[in-house]
């Protein structure tokens, strides 16, 4: 009796059955295994996608907090510590007394913006009296630097009221 | 191969084809939804600029104000009625003397700042000399 022939069985009834192949599981693994890859590499281009756009809302919050510590400074400079205005931030402490006390110095040098700790890194007014530069920094964060923020104005008027806040540079916070 | 062993690789390729439809899925809504607050992102970025054009504006037409705790209050008015406003919610939170608190808020997404009334030319607080 000759061999049976590849994928047919023949019974001891005789009756031929057709043979499943062997290697459909494999390719069944394998087929599954291929959809869950594309899938994964998917779902790992959305984290990807989602851990860049939560990075862009960081970065928006950043800013918009060290703007407003900006705004906060200068309306108290243009407020009730207004003598500060013509002084670098290294003399606020010394000569600043005529409109601020050591406290309210360093309340300024060190400030609460939105409950978030900001601080003053430099206050420069220019020569002319006519302008002055302002630095800011946030706290840094785990594993990043603090991200800092240098702002131009004007000084017109007299007594001078800083006005025309100019955002130059905002920057850092990078791991 | 017996049946059960095909029945067997048939349940492997639903269960391995379902799990990939259902990442599948939850890639789509997760890129459609990041999709979805970068645009907001971007709108709030346009409405922040336009809230300092429309404080530059009320400048040119009300001029320097006295106080400066009532001098921000008609920029409330004026950022309420920006069309690009249309479906953001505009709230004024308790802010520090002299400034005004802006937060606008759409589809879960919000952009925040505080903003000098005298910084912005709105008004100039008088009897501060040094």
């Amino acid at each position: 009796m000759s061999p049976p022939r590849s994928g047919v069985l023949l019974h001891p009834g005789g009756q031929p059955q057709h043979q499943l192949p062997a290697y459909a599981m494999p390719l069944a693994v394998v087929g599954a295994g291929l959809l869950l890859l594309m899938s994964g590499a998917l779902h790992g281009l959305a984290m990807q996608e989602r851990l860049q756009v939560s990075a862009l809302e960081r970065l928006r919050r950043e800013e918009d907090l060290l703007v407003s510590a900006a705004h906060q400074l200068l309306a108290s400079l243009n407020g009730p510590h207004q003598c500060l205005q013509a002084l670098p931030l290294a003399r606020w402490e010394a000569d600043g007394g005529a409109c601020a006390s050591v406290a309210e110095v360093a309340a300024l040098r060190q400030a609460q913006v939105m409950a978030v700790p900001v601080r003053l890194l430099a206050w420069q007014p220019r020569a002319d009296g006519l302008a002055a530069e302002l630095e800011l920094a946030l706290a840094a964060a785990p594993g990043r630097g603090a991200r800092r923020a240098r702002f131009g104005l004007q000084l017109v008027g007299l007594p001078s009221q800083a006005v025309n806040l100019r955002t130059r540079f905002i920057g850092g916070g990078l791991p | 191969m017996s049946l059960s062993e095909a029945l067997a690789a048939c349940l492997v390729l639903l269960v391995g084809s379902s799990a990939a439809a259902e990442l599948w899925s939850q890639s789509l809504r997760s890129t459609w939804e990041q999709a979805r607050r970068e645009e907001q992102l971007h709108r709030l970025d346009a409405l922040l600029l336009a809230s300092e054009g429309k404080a530059q504006e009320l400048v040119a037409k009300q001029g320097l104000a006295a106080d400066c705790q009532v001098a921000a209050g008609p920029l409330v008015t004026l950022l309420l009625a920006l069309p690009s406003a249309q479906g953001a919610t505009l709230t004024v939170p308790p802010s520090p003397p002299g400034t005004l608190h802006l937060r606008w808020e759409t589809g879960g997404v919000s952009r925040e700042r505080l903003l000098s009334a005298s910084a912005l030319g709105l008004c100039r607080e008088a009897g501060h000399g040094a």
